[in-house]
């Protein structure tokens, strides 16, 4: 949403007194409770890797993990492991990988996190992980597969075409609009305790009680003061003064991850209660997901069978790279599309910022190109004289339009002298007489339309490269060639350097 | 000052050294790919045009990659006015409209249809990219490369060995809107522009164009500081004046349309109000560029232009003005100021629609005008250069009053990933740059 319209939004919030749906219909997927994994992390101040770790699936007891001291990597190492080891299972990574599409009603295991520092967990997790070659054979493996899953798992969340993992706090902003300033609107404790019935301050007070408590990461300065003598003990203190501070430290750990993963459940639970209809974008997201899914998998096997792992800084690979963002770029595009398509205030909000057209069609008429093919063709006055993002050649899409893959081409946009345009659109489809599409239709909105097949076809085509590289059929062979030979990323570590 | 026609001689010479370097490099063996650097309205285009008729009357099939369908069909109808022996094919998108048709051009939308030997392809880099195969090319010449990702480029590759890669380094970049963080630090990022990737690899030749035959001769000074290499104007000091026959009351707008008498850039201060002003959508500064072009038309302005083979004086007309911000709710509030019948023939847009484009006088809103704080979009200078860069014969830029104390007083955030340029801080040093040659 614009930054004008959510500011306008969020005072009428602030007028209303209570936080104001944003859109419609939910635009998430929100899986089964038997397929959903809430997870939370804890990590001790100026640590990056995880302290204690917590997840639960359905309505099943909580798994707590903790280790006495985070800075012994042999520790943190098994811990993770043994996460791992959930994580594999519930996303069923060790399942045999297929090529398939996914079927319809295929179950979508979802990984749900509380806010973006355990997403950030997740993504060093998979920085110390996913490459480490450090320790046992059997540790290797599992610790290998959990940093590539937290990978990918990172690399979901920040796609919004994807539903694999699933912010919660990201999730109440993306569904409602808080009478308070953005930047509070990132703790996830604060949003719950503004969504109870109330007055606007009560709301607020509750909001100001709930943040002073961390549910990040990170633990409550005070908090993490008391568990620094415990933490000394068991490093320093004989066998007795060792197991009863570690027992300490496990049940003062285990409450403090208790607590964040019952926010995320308590998020959950606040999105259920909107009951709102779902939308067919969320729908959409989901067959993607599993499709993804399904595709790491089948990456994750071939790295099993010995080829290399990405990295999870970059794509150092050209062709991977390009063919990654072109992805992502599809994905985007498909999913801010979707949203537009199925959502009248995403759709006004796109008309006032020039993204999308509303007026009237003042005439229609039928074009022919050679040598038979028929294509409609309208002219439609707007009376807005606004700046248009829009612009000849885009694509654009009519949400009233019955064919859901009919695209309209601006052909022309000319400025009316007195205000407003004639903006000329033409099918994309050759389509017959009595196959005229908006029939009876006056007044029509065309949005921005996305082409994310194409962006997938290029970046297929990119892929695709490879194998001709490898076949010798490509005429700038040896150019492509040495733009890859930059490539680091399947380059072996030298053998005496520490990767972990 | 030296002699205007052999000035201009000189240039030609250089321009015509380079084409004939391209053109062996383009006909030798083996693969080879260059890069051509062009400051603004050197010509790209037309080198483009000139190796193209080159090859064709070699015989060779040559492709050539266009970034917007615009762009391409100016370049079709000036291969058909020049190369009239070869086919010249215009390849179109499946949805192109047929009346698009340009005479003397074959349109074709299936590689299959393409004519068996000797021709010149002319296509958007969309349509090239997505093609299935076609056969091998003898060469592929792109236009505006700076603005083609190198995820773009990638799937041209399939069909030639031989590429020569001709842009403007200083303009706008690709518009990317997809979160680009995970490739920061790639060997070859996918999101920036082919050129800039492509030079990377150190066994690419550069190459640069040596002069902007559009720009006045301070103005190619003035925009100078956005360019890594140094370039100059086609045009001598006196050839490019901007006159008018009357006047109008003494104040600022008087006085920075009166600055254009010994020169082609001038500046108007509007004062920053003590209550502050809004960055997007500032009356003040739009009333301002209105007043300044209604000025400009009622004293009779005289566009005045010696660099051609007969001086010329054309009187300016409403459609010789051009008016550009960087925001677009800048473009709506000038567009509310305008007189209703100034409004359809005034153009009024942004940078971005401003590119390749050119117009006698060009009255531009400062990218940081209203901006206290700025951030990296307003630091970027691909936007201001494209601006600073579309006139003919004269530029106005008008502007709150606290530009040059912002530009001062900022000290940007080096938020780049390690190994990385500072962008941000290049943009501050450039903007800084301008402001001193367009104030001094």
């Amino acid at each position: 949403m614009s930054e004008d319209r959510s500011t306008r939004r969020r005072i009428l919030a602030y007028l209303k007194g209570r936080p104001l749906p944003l859109v419609e219909s939910m635009p998430l997927h929100i899986s089964d409770p038997a397929d959903r994994m809430v997870i939370a992390f804890l990590r001790m101040a100026g640590e990056s890797l995880p302290w204690a770790i917590g997840w639960k699936i359905a309505d099943g007891p909580a798994r707590i993990l903790s280790v006495p001291e985070p800075r012994n990597r042999d520790l943190v190492s098994s811990m993770v492991a043994e996460f791992g080891d959930a994580l594999i299972s519930h996303l069923g990574i060790d399942s045999i990988p297929t090529d398939e599409e996914p079927i319809p009603d295929e179950r979508l295991p979802q990984v749900w996190i509380g806010g973006p520092t355990d997403l950030d967990m997740l993504h060093l997790i998979a920085l110390r992980f996913a490459r480490a070659r450090r320790g046992n054979d059997n540790l290797l493996s599992r610790l290998n597969c959990c940093g590539r899953c937290c990978h990918e798992l990172f690399e979901c969340a920040g796609n919004p075409f994807r539903a694999n993992c699933v912010v919660a706090s990201q999730a109440l902003r993306t569904v409602l609009v808080f009478p308070t300033e953005p930047i509070r609107t990132m703790h996830l404790g604060y949003l719950l305790a503004m969504i109870p019935d109330g007055t606007l301050h009560q709301r607020l007070s509750r909001g100001e009680i709930a943040e002073s408590v961390a549910l990040s990461t990170s633990l409550t300065p005070d908090v993490e003061r008391g568990l620094e003598p415990l933490v000394t003990a068991w490093s320093k203190g004989g066998d007795a003064e060792r197991e009863s501070a570690r027992l300490e430290l496990d049940c003062i750990l285990a409450k403090e991850v208790t607590r964040r993963l019952d926010s995320v459940g308590a998020a959950l639970q606040a999105l259920g209660n909107l009951k709102l209809p779902v939308s067919p974008s969320a729908t959409s997201i989901r067959t993607q997901s599993i499709r993804a899914l399904q595709m790491f998998k089948n990456y994750n096997a071939r790295v099993v069978g010995g080829e290399p792992s990405r990295s999870p800084e970059t794509d150092h690979d050209p062709l991977f790279a390009a063919s990654h963002f072109l992805q992502l770029d599809a994905d985007r595009q498909e999913a801010a599309g979707e949203l537009l398509h199925n959502d009248s205030l995403a759709l006004s909000d796109a008309v006032h910022n020039g993204k999308a057209i509303c007026g009237d069609v003042v005439k229609r008429e039928l074009i022919t190109i050679p040598p038979r093919t028929l294509r409609v063709r309208l002219t439609v006055q707007t009376a807005d004289f606004g700046p248009l993002r829009l612009r000849e050649g885009d694509w654009t899409h009519c949400p009233i339009d019955t064919n859901s893959s009919l695209r309209w081409v601006i052909q022309s946009i000319d400025e009316i002298p007195n205000g407003g345009r004639l903006v000329v659109l033409q099918a994309n489809k050759p389509l017959g007489v009595d196959q005229e599409p908006l029939q009876g239709s006056k007044r029509v909105v065309f949005h921005e339309a996305s082409e994310p097949e194409l962006r997938r076809r290029l970046a297929a085509m990119v892929w695709d490269l490879d194998d001709r590289l490898k076949s010798d059929a490509l005429p700038s062979r040896a150019f492509l060639a040495r733009l890859r030979g930059q490539d680091r990323g399947h380059t072996p570590l030298p053998s005496d350097v520490e990767d972990d | 000052m030296t002699d205007p026609s052999l000035h201009r001689a000189d240039l030609s010479r250089k321009t015509d050294a380079l084409a004939q370097r391209l053109l062996e490099r383009l006909t030798s063996e083996g693969e080879t790919a260059d890069v051509v650097a062009s400051p603004p309205g050197a010509g790209k285009t037309r080198l483009l045009v000139k190796l193209c008729v080159a090859l064709a009357g070699q015989g060779k099939a040559i492709g050539v990659v266009c970034q917007t369908t615009q762009q391409a069909n100016d370049v079709a109808k000036r291969l058909v006015d020049e190369t009239p022996q070869c086919p010249i094919v215009r390849f179109l998108g499946s949805s192109a409209p047929a009346d698009d048709k340009i005479d003397g051009t074959l349109s074709v939308r299936k590689t299959s249809e393409f004519p068996v030997g000797k021709k010149v392809v002319i296509g958007t880099s969309a349509k090239w990219s997505l093609i299935g195969m076609c056969d091998v090319l003898d060469a592929l010449l792109i236009d505006e490369a700076w603005q083609m990702t190198f995820s773009t480029f990638l799937p041209i590759m399939r069909f030639t060995g031989r590429f020569l890669i001709i842009g403007d380094p200083g303009q706008l970049p690709p518009v990317v809107t997809t979160p680009t963080e995970r490739w920061a630090t790639s060997d070859m990022p996918p999101h920036v522009a082919a050129p800039e990737v492509l030079l990377r690899d150190g066994q690419i030749q550069l190459h640069q164009l040596p002069a902007t035959w559009r720009l006045p001769h301070d103005s190619a000074k003035a925009i100078a500081p956005f360019y890594d290499f140094a370039f100059e104007s086609a045009a001598q000091p006196t050839e490019r004046r901007f006159s008018r026959a009357g006047s109008g009351p003494l104040d600022d707008i008087e006085r920075a349309l009166n600055a254009l008498n010994d020169r082609s850039t001038s500046l108007l201060l509007v004062p920053t109000p003590a209550s502050g002003t809004l960055a997007t959508g500032d009356r003040g500064v739009a009333s301002a560029i209105v007043q300044t072009a209604v000025r400009a038309l009622e004293t009779g302005a005289v566009a005045t232009s010696r660099d051609r083979a007969k001086p010329r004086n054309d009187i300016l007309l409403p459609q010789d003005i051009g008016i550009t911000t960087s925001r677009r709710e800048m473009v709506r509030a000038i567009r509310d100021e305008l007189p209703s019948e100034l409004r359809t023939q005034i153009r009024v847009d942004t940078a971005e629609r401003w590119q390749g484009s050119e117009c006698q006088l060009m009255i531009i809103a400062h990218p940081l005008s209203s901006v206290r704080v700025p951030s990296e979009f307003d630091l970027a200078t691909g936007r201001l250069c494209v601006m600073a860069s579309r006139h003919r014969c004269a530029l106005i830029v008008v502007t709150r009053d606290h530009v040059p104390e912002t530009l001062a007083g900022h000290m940007p955030s080096a938020t780049q990933p390690l190994g990385q340029s500072d962008t941000a801080g290049r943009g501050l040093f450039q903007h800084r740059s301008f402001w001193e040659a367009i104030s001094a």
